[in-house]
């Protein structure tokens, strides 16, 4: 649990504190909250099939079916530094030019066909994290933290609400039902109110 | 007595050569009857003036693998931002059908309007252009 994908989250402890209006204290919790933000920020990046934070310099291989638009994987392009077709080198403005939604156009012919024709290497993602992504993060790794706490509260079983002695009972939350938020292992990552936000990341 | 001379100077006369005469018209001729004629001949035998015969039809499959560039409509939205729209102000179109668009070189309002065949987009997306274009 201590080794965490090299990738960033999208939020932060603090802004999970926010988000439960309490401080995050000691070393267990601090780590329990960095997970939660490591789990939500992989399943928004997992939903979105983007990496959305900034990656510089990345470099593709792409497959061209041989039509004079080509598009590169990861929203938002912020440059394109080397276009490659078939191995030769291209130049922007006389070979090609981005263009929306990470297109990539072909200047005067359609792009060399074949697979992995095409090869690019280009700067993308977020250098800031959009407000309602870190939002999302925040909120749902915030629901994550919160049903550790109550699983290690009943020992381990999620999803408690109250518990007596005498005659042993025990009273199971309601919550699970709608959006699947109960216990820290049964609870569904991102909610569809959640998702419908991330809808517009995602390709 | 029929002599049947070599095959080769037979002449030939089949569909896809009457095709390649262009369309039948109906000419009149110098003693005043009309029949019909391959637009080729009529031309040839001087029934009709060379400048009414119809252009060749464009016929894209056909040309050269190295031409077939030249048969595409210029790439003027794919790679000029100021040009292109953002389709995904459209209710209900997605990044990932905004995309798809581009790739097949719809990248205006405009053009979005008048394409006919939007098959490659999904059936969610098709029936929000549809419902766009009611609007």
């Amino acid at each position: 649990m201590s080794d965490y994908s090299p990738a960033p989250s999208f939020a932060t402890v603090a802004d999970i504190e926010l988000v439960i209006q309490q401080p995050i204290v000691g070393p267990d919790k601090i780590q329990a909250a960095n997970f939660g933000l490591f789990s939500v920020s992989a399943a928004i990046r997992n939903y979105c099939r983007q990496t959305l934070y900034l990656v510089e310099n990345d470099q593709v291989i792409l497959d061209s079916g041989g039509g004079r638009v080509i598009l590169l994987p990861q929203l938002p392009v912020v440059s394109v530094s080397v276009v490659s077709e078939n191995g030769l080198e291209l130049v922007t403005s006389s070979h090609y030019l981005l263009g929306q939604f990470g297109s990539l156009g072909r200047i005067g012919r359609p792009w060399f066909r074949g697979p992995g024709a095409v090869a690019v290497t280009y700067t993308h993602g977020y250098a800031v994290i959009p407000d309602d992504i870190r939002s999302v993060t925040a909120r749902a790794a915030s629901r994550l933290y919160q049903a550790g706490l109550r699983a290690a509260d009943s020992a381990g079983v999620p999803g408690v609400v109250s518990k007596s002695l005498g005659d042993f009972a025990v009273t199971y939350g309601a919550e699970a039902a709608a959006e699947g938020t109960m216990g820290a292992s049964g609870a569904r990552v991102l909610l569809l109110s959640e998702k419908d936000l991330l809808d517009a990341y995602r390709v | 007595m029929t002599i049947i001379g070599d095959r080769k100077t037979w002449a030939v006369d089949n569909k896809e050569i009457r095709m390649g005469k262009g369309p039948l018209v109906i000419v009149r001729h110098p003693d005043g009857h009309a029949s019909k004629m391959y637009l080729e001949d009529a031309v040839a035998a001087g029934l009709v003036p060379a400048a009414k015969g119809l252009p060749a039809g464009e016929n894209k499959m056909m040309l050269p693998v190295e031409d077939k560039a030249a048969a595409h409509p210029p790439l003027e939205n794919a790679g000029a931002g100021e040009a292109a729209d953002d389709l995904t102000t459209i209710a209900g179109l997605g990044l990932a059908s905004a995309r798809v668009l581009v790739a097949n070189g719809v990248t205006t309002f405009a053009q979005l309007r008048a394409a006919k065949n939007l098959s490659y987009l999904s059936k969610k997306a098709q029936a929000a252009v549809e419902a766009w274009r009611r609007v």
